[in-house]
C-alpha cells in the first residue's frame, strides 16, 4: 500500500508538475494573445486584440407545408439563411408583430 | 398579436382591406429574404430587436408563416459584415448599385432611405443582353422580351430607415435588381415600384 501510495504520489507529483507546466504555458500563451509585446519600449502593451464574435446563423427551410426554423434566437445581428425546398418560389420575409 | 390574428390580417391586407394605420398597429416590416427560386439558398444579415416576429411569403396559395421569438440582445455583439457595396433604396431608385460585379460572393449593405417600404430582389435574365434589358426597362420596344427566370434572392421589405446586408452569390450573367412593392402608400399610383423605375441592370462577369 505504501509503495503503491508512494508510487501514486510520485505519479501525482509527476502529473502535477506536468499540469503546472501546462497551466503556465497556457497563461503565457493567453498573455501573448491578450497583450501585444511592448515593441515601442514605452512600458505599455498595445491594445488587446480580441477575436470578434461570429454572427449567429438562423437556418430557415421552406417547404410546401411551411417554414422550419428555430423557435427563438438572440437579438442583435443575425444571419438568416433561407433554403427554399418547396416546389414554388417563396420568400422568408420577416415582420415584427405588435402587441394589442 | 397571435399568429392566427396575423394570418387574418395578412389575408385582409392582400385584398387592400387594411389601411396603413391599421397595418402599422398590427405589424411592421423587418426585412428577411426576398422571393427565391425552388432549390436555392439566400442569406441576409439583420439587426433584430427583441420581440415576436413572423416569417411570411407572398406567393398565391395556402398562406405559410411561422413565429420567431427574438430574445434579449447579448452584450457581446459581433462586428457588422464587411460590405463591398452600399445601395440606398428610395422612390424609385437603387442609388449606389454597381453596374458590374465579379462572379461569386459579394456582400451588399442595403439601406432604405425612402419614405415607403422597399425591397431588393435579384432577378436573373436568360435571353437579353444588359443593354437590351436596359432598353426594355426604359420602355423601348424590342423584338425580344425579357425572360426573367425568377428571383435569386435578395433582401425582403425594409421599413423606411431600416437597413440590412445581403450576401449575393451569383454566377456570370445579366441580372436586374428590382423592387416588387406596390406604390400604394399615401395615395400612390398603385403601380409596382419596378414599373416606376426602381430597377437596375447588373452584369456579373
Amino acid at each position: 500500500m505504501e509503495h503503491q501510495g508512494q508510487r501514486g504520489r510520485n505519479v501525482v507529483n509527476k502529473y502535477g508538475l506536468l499540469s503546472a507546466l501546462a497551466v503556465l504555458t497556457a497563461v503565457l500563451a493567453t498573455g501573448a494573445v491578450a497583450c501585444d509585446a511592448d515593441e515601442d519600449g514605452d512600458g505599455e502593451a498595445s491594445a488587446t486584440e480580441v477575436p470578434a464574435a461570429e454572427i449567429p446563423v438562423v437556418d430557415v427551410t421552406i417547404t410546401d407545408q411551411g417554414y422550419n426554423a428555430p423557435a427563438s434566437v438572440p437579438g442583435g445581428l443575425t444571419r438568416t439563411r433561407a433554403h427554399n425546398q418547396s416546389t414554388l418560389r417563396h420568400a422568408a420575409g420577416l415582420v415584427l408583430l405588435k402587441d394589442g | 398579436m397571435t399568429l392566427e390574428q396575423y394570418k387574418d390580417a395578412r389575408a385582409r391586407d392582400a385584398d387592400f382591406a387594411l389601411s396603413e394605420e391599421e397595418i402599422g398597429r398590427l405589424y411592421s416590416l423587418a426585412g428577411g429574404v426576398a422571393r427565391m427560386l425552388p432549390g436555392s439558398t439566400s442569406e441576409v444579415v439583420l439587426d433584430l430587436k427583441p420581440g415576436r416576429y413572423a416569417f411570411y411569403t407572398n406567393v398565391p396559395g395556402p398562406y405559410i408563416t411561422r413565429l420567431l421569438e427574438v430574445t434579449a440582445i447579448p452584450a457581446d455583439q459581433p462586428a457588422e459584415p464587411d460590405a463591398q457595396h452600399t445601395i440606398s433604396m428610395s422612390e424609385f431608385a437603387f442609388d449606389g448599385a454597381p453596374d458590374t460585379l465579379p462572379a461569386g460572393k459579394t456582400t451588399v449593405n442595403v439601406v432604405n432611405e425612402g419614405q415607403q417600404a422597399h425591397l431588393m430582389a435579384v432577378v436573373s435574365e436568360e435571353t437579353l443582353t444588359a443593354d437590351q434589358v436596359q432598353q426594355s426597362l426604359s420602355g423601348t420596344p424590342l423584338p425580344l422580351v425579357p425572360s426573367f427566370r425568377g428571383s435569386d434572392g435578395g433582401i425582403g421589405e425594409l421599413a423606411p430607415g431600416d437597413s440590412g446586408w445581403v450576401t449575393l452569390d451569383l454566377g456570370p450573367g445579366v441580372y436586374v435588381l428590382t423592387c416588387h412593392v406596390l406604390d400604394v402608400s399615401g395615395g400612390g399610383s398603385g403601380k409596382g415600384h419596378s414599373d416606376l423605375g426602381m430597377s437596375h441592370v447588373l452584369t456579373v462577369q
